[in-house]
């Protein structure tokens, strides 16, 4: 403690400049495989640069030249390091600039972690020097420790920016305390020359010791270490950017439902895909989701999907998927053969994890995997694991709709909607109560009470008029194939106020072997996807059964009691019913929560958490003065001189002058006389002083106090005031939040506090 | 707290804003480590704001001056004593004395870890060149915290008075017989019996013997009244001094107006010093605290150059004349005069009526002047007046000036006047 008194406080101020510049660079341990590679030569370089730079200034030389010395000390250092040789001339020039390079590929072309030696040493060393030189020049010779925080905060930026790891907390803390340090130095330096310093005749402690520099700074660096770990919002990328993303990732997708057409009339039956995988149940192969309804087209709506969102690896979790439903996870090996011109890869919905090879790229909204860079998944290997959840009709009869949780584009109908598709859509499920049974409601009808038949030579259509002829009985009506009633279905959905997209995929395999499944170009199919609170997406089937042969088994009997037996509910009461190779396996689709992983829906979550949290504060903060405001109405209406004279006391201590307290009327008065001037207000105030006093000494009651009386003594003591004492009065009045809060209390309470006692001989 | 906050330092405002960048770019970018040096850098400020806000320190001090008055060019003794009776402070402090520039550089201190009951003494001097009344501090208490984030200044509110008089100069004693007309000092002199009108009558007063009741007044007034059988005799003497701005030239230090007042304040001191009751009498009048009293010569002398060292330029025209009584008082005056016009002449003329013995320095003002010429001054027309005058000029040593005064012996009128 004493020793920054002496003259060795510039040592100290320069060591402490150069350690901590060396420990913030242990940072940059994580991109490097032999860290002691430039660990070690950064310890001479700090001690060179100190120590040069004490010895320059103690020979009180220009800053400048105490800058030169040091760079040239530093070069010969680097130089000396790398190539033996401290003068870099002719030979070792051109060996340094061989080194250089070298480092310049080595980080340009491996991915980290890099080596050290006969790696990015020279850069490394440079860098380091730098911001050496930096830190002594602005903490040492120009003494703004404050901004010797640049280069270091600069250092610390090249981890995040290189591996994207955070610094590690140990380093963080070592920075921490070196510029703090360096802060305490040059401040008690400052004030050393300030002036004479009388020092404390002994050092006994006898007093008690406040919050030193090591308190506040050790409690702030702890809380720099906590608050981040706590803050949960970091995962949430504000304005869709964060981490990986970057512009050129728009992928435009081609209408897959024309491809679906195309692959459906076909001659022939092509093998397409080929899956290996132990799930007894494996229908209902997904490709892609087709989440916009644009002028009465379903297409897949351009997609911006960050190259981070790699098919490798992990995945979200499904979203809106309850946490408590059951789930059991099924390996897929697949197999696409070469016919297969896809762009997107066909996977069960949802999926866990994926493995597949070259830039394929999920959507987070939809869960479907696209080629980032306009490949096909022609002759592709790849495999991922599905998730199968069990999920009960019980489960989903009273389940909300939830469209709060999902982007727009899955709620969004166009204007010329047809409006008999709108009534009709109503008409068929008026009987039926929560959303999930008007699904169920408009499911059935498709299927069997509407009379439609299956007929896959319809042509595609688009145009609300075909919507409209598709759902009207008649000549050409009622009849299509799975993408009419798919698209139909999902539009009507939409019309009841249920989220729905239209997915576009497998139907049923061919088992051709032992657990190897294949999908032919006979088995393309389209069936709606409809969004439930707790479920997430969940799969419908309007196909008639003429295609479609079962329905998902929540659909059916949706009034049944949930299976109470555990063992019963993990397999699905229909699949006793019906034939093994078709156990309708309850399926649920898309993304999220549960356990808050990042997903686009995941970001509605917090912006409308953050909304209401947001409307929350801001009706606390309008509380005070909606109360305000209501008091004085309620006052002024009263009129009575006692609520007027309590409006002007909280007036007069909404706008921060002291109210007297304990005072008669008229002393008070002529006290507040001196606030609202002369004129028509101060008569007014001299009335209401007047039947103050009649009302509070005379026995019978004073009269009513004129409301243009009361207006103008307010009026007369808010004008003039400044905006802000205005503002302060209007929505953050004193009298509200506190209790009595007499100004000249505050003053005296602040005046105890901190006291400079005047005595006088 | 909310104080403390206002004394942020530059420092711990570029840290909070620097800080709320750091967490609001940390969310942006996603990285953890902004975030860790966002709120350091957030909460450096605020919990040093706080435990700034938290001291509970409590200064008390006690200046004192010796001597309260000095001389131009003395040097005087500040003692202060610093004590604390609260706990320690957080930070140093920084107290520092707030003194005028005449006074020299504001003596610094710092103060750090001050502890309870921590009491300390510490003196510096303070020297002036220029007379007048100064105000030693109040002294400023700087609070400040390790990191220099916020800083609080504070100031004690009572300050202690230091008043530097003129420089005085020493001076010969010349014979003012005229106005002592022989007698002594303080010496009573009876009524030569003379006839009544020569009788002095005041009102009766208890205990006054009844003998002394002067009769022939008591009937004409109505009341009681006793014969003054005996006057106090006092050698009186005025000193003048013409502070109008007009009268004189140049600024500051070098301005004629301040050999004035150290010829004035010379001509005081010697005069009390010598026994006489001096009154000091400026352009605006006579000056209260210096009226003629029966006092200790010491204090009568200190408190003249009181008066003199408060004396400022005066920018009225006129000659205030209305310290001239009905009667002549007798006794020396002594002006000390700048340029005198005409419009002057009337009033000067009833001082030299008034007066015993007129004695008159007159200041060539135009030598003080942007030429530095002197153009003989008012000499002539004061010796026209009836005044015994000499001439000074900024060269000219006060006390050989008082000695030619002395020298240039009773002439004229002032001497008639005075015997008579």
């Amino acid at each position: 403690m004493r020793l920054r008194d002496t003259a060795l406080a510039p040592v100290l101020l320069a060591l402490v400049a150069a350690a901590t510049v060396w420990a913030s660079t242990l940072a940059w341990r994580s991109f490097t495989t032999d860290p002691g590679g430039y660990l070690q030569p950064m310890t001479l370089l700090a001690a060179v640069v100190a120590v040069s730079g004490l010895l320059a200034r103690t020979a009180r030389m220009p800053t400048a030249v105490v800058l030169v010395a040091q760079l040239v000390l530093g070069i010969a250092a680097v130089s000396l390091l790398l190539t033996g040789s401290p003068l870099p001339v002719g030979g070792t020039a051109a060996e340094l600039r061989a080194a250089v390079d070298t480092g310049l590929d080595t980080a340009a072309r491996l991915k980290p972690p890099v080596p050290v030696a006969g790696g990015i040493e020279p850069l490394l060393l440079g860098g380091g020097l730098a911001c050496l030189l930096l830190v002594d020049l602005l903490a040492c010779s120009l003494r703004r420790p404050a901004l010797a925080g640049m280069p270091l905060l600069a250092i610390f930026a090249v981890p995040f920016s290189v591996v994207d790891d955070p610094v590690p907390w140990w380093c963080f803390v070592l920075t921490a305390a070196g510029f703090l340090t360096m802060l305490v130095l040059q401040q008690s330096e400052r004030v050393r020359r300030w002036g004479e310093r009388l020092d404390p005749p002994t050092l006994t402690g006898r007093g008690r010791l406040g919050m030193g520099a090591g308190t506040v700074g050790s409690v702030a660096t702890v809380l720099a270490l906590v608050v981040p770990g706590a803050v949960p919002t970091l995962d949430v990328h504000l304005l869709g950017f964060g981490p990986g993303s970057g512009g050129g990732n728009k992928i435009t997708v081609t209408n897959p439902l024309v491809g679906l057409k195309q692959e459906l009339t076909r001659g022939r039956d092509v093998p397409l895909v080929q899956i290996t995988t132990a799930d007894p149940d494996p229908r209902y192969l997904r490709v892609a989701a087709l989440a916009r309804f644009g002028d009465n087209e379903w297409t897949a709506g351009d997609r911006d999907v960050p190259a981070r969102n790699d098919a490798d690896g992990r995945l979200p979790n499904p979203q809106g998927l309850a946490p408590w439903l059951e789930r059991v996870e099924h390996a897929y090996d697949v197999s696409v053969f070469d016919g297969f011109e896809s762009r997107w890869l066909p996977t069960q919905n949802p999926i866990t994890e994926i493995e597949a090879e070259g830039d394929w790229r999920y959507d987070t909204s939809t869960m479907d995997f696209l080629a980032g860079d306009g490949q096909s998944a022609a002759g592709m290997d790849y495999t991922f694991t599905a998730l199968e959840v069990t999920l009960q009709a019980a489960d989903l009869r009273d389940a909300a709709v939830g469209a709060g949780s999902v982007p727009a584009i899955f709620r969004d109908l166009p204007d010329d909607f047809p409006r008999e598709a709108r009534d009709l859509a109503r008409s068929v499920t008026e009987h039926a109560g929560s959303p999930f049974a008007k699904a169920v409601a408009l499911q059935d009808w498709f299927r069997e009470d509407g009379g439609f038949t299956y007929d896959d030579d319809v042509p595609l259509r688009s145009s609300p008029d075909d919507l409209v002829q598709f759902l009207t009985p008649g000549t050409g009506g009622r009849t299509g194939f799975c993408q009419q009633f798919a698209t139909a279905m999902a539009a009507m959905a939409r019309a009841l106020g249920i989220p729905a997209r239209v997915a576009v995929g497998f139907l049923i395999p061919d088992e051709v072997a032992p657990n190897t499944y294949v999908y032919s170009a006979h088995d393309m199919h389209a069936w709606p996807e409809l969004y439930f609170s707790g479920a997430g997406w969940v799969r419908f089937e309007p196909t008639p059964a003429a295609r479609a042969e079962q329905v998902p088994a929540y659909t059916r009997n949706i009034n049944a009691e949930r299976p109470d037996a555990p063992t019963t509910s993990a397999a699905p009461s229909a699949a006793a019913s019906s034939g093994p190779s078709a156990a309708p396996r309850p399926e649920t689709q898309q993304t999220d929560d549960a356990s808050g992983g990042e997903v686009a829906g995941d970001a509605w979550w917090w912006a409308l958490a953050s909304a209401l949290v947001l409307l929350v504060v801001m009706a606390l903060l309008m509380l005070p003065g909606r109360i305000r405001r209501r008091r004085r109405a309620a006052r002024l209406a009263e009129a009575s001189p006692e609520s007027v004279w309590l409006e002007l006391r909280d007036t007069v201590v909404d706008i921060g002058l002291p109210w007297p307290e304990g005072r008669s009327p008229r002393e008070t008065g002529e006290r507040l006389a001196t606030y609202v001037g002369h004129g028509e207000a101060e008569q007014a105030l001299l009335r209401l002083v007047a039947l103050l006093e009649l009302e509070r000494y005379s026995p019978r009651p004073a009269a009513l106090v004129p409301v243009a009386d009361a207006e103008a003594i307010l009026a007369a003591l808010t004008t003039g005031l400044s905006g802000r004492t205005r503002r302060r009065a209007a929505w953050w009045p004193r009298s509200v939040l506190s209790r009595q809060p007499s100004p000249a209390a505050v003053d005296a309470d602040a005046r105890l506090a901190r006291e400079l006692v005047d005595s006088v001989n | 707290m909310r104080e403390s906050l206002r004394g942020l330092t530059v420092r711990g405002r570029c840290f909070l804003a620097a800080g709320g960048s750091a967490v609001v770019c940390s969310f942006a970018l996603g990285q953890s480590t902004l975030l860790r040096v966002g709120v350091l850098l957030l909460a450096l400020p605020l919990l040093t704001a706080y435990a700034v806000a938290q001291g509970r320190y409590r200064l008390s001090l006690t200046r004192t001056v010796t001597p309260s008055v000095v001389s131009a060019g003395q040097a005087a003794e500040v003692a202060l004593t610093l004590r604390n009776d609260g706990r320690m402070p957080s930070g140093a402090l920084r107290v520092e004395e707030q003194l005028p520039y005449a006074l020299g550089s504001r003596p610094r201190f710092v103060l750090e870890r001050i502890e309870h009951g921590w009491r300390r003494r510490v003196t510096y001097p303070v020297r002036a060149e220029v007379r007048g009344r100064y105000d030693l501090g109040p002294m400023s208490v700087r609070v400040g915290d390790p990191f220099g984030l916020v800083e609080l200044t504070r100031t004690f509110r009572t300050t202690t008075q230091l008043v530097v008089t003129p420089r005085t100069v020493a001076l010969p004693s010349v014979p003012l017989e005229a106005a002592q007309s022989g007698s002594g000092d303080h010496r009573p002199r009876a009524f030569a019996g003379g006839s009544a009108e020569d009788v002095t009558v005041r009102d009766y007063r208890r205990g006054d013997d009844l003998r002394r009741v002067h009769w022939r007044s008591s009937a004409r007034v109505g009341a009681l009244m006793v014969r003054r059988e005996e006057q106090p005799w006092q050698s009186r003497a005025t000193v003048f001094l013409d502070n109008r701005a007009g009268a004189h030239r140049g600024h500051g230090l070098a301005s004629s107006l301040e050999t004035a007042v150290v010829a004035a304040a010379s001509v005081a001191a010697h005069l009390s010093r010598r026994g006489y009751a001096v009154r000091l009498v400026t352009a605006s009048g006579e000056e209260p605290a210096s009226a003629w009293h029966s006092r200790d010569a010491d204090v009568a002398a200190g408190q003249l150059l009181e008066a003199l060292a408060m004396v400022r330029p005066e920018p009225t025209v006129s000659l205030e004349a209305g310290w001239l009584g009905e009667h002549g008082s007798g006794g020396v005056t002594v002006a000390v005069l700048g340029s005198v016009t005409g419009t002057d002449l009337p009033v000067l003329r009833r001082m030299v009526h008034h007066s015993g013995l007129a004695l008159a320095m007159a200041l060539d003002v135009d030598a003080w002047g942007p030429t530095q010429l002197g153009t003989g001054g008012s000499t002539g027309l004061l010796l026209q007046q009836g005044w015994r005058a000499a001439t000074v000029l900024p060269d000219t040593r006060i006390d050989q000036a008082w000695q030619a005064l002395g020298s240039r012996g009773p002439r004229g009128r002032g001497r008639d006047h005075a015997t008579s």
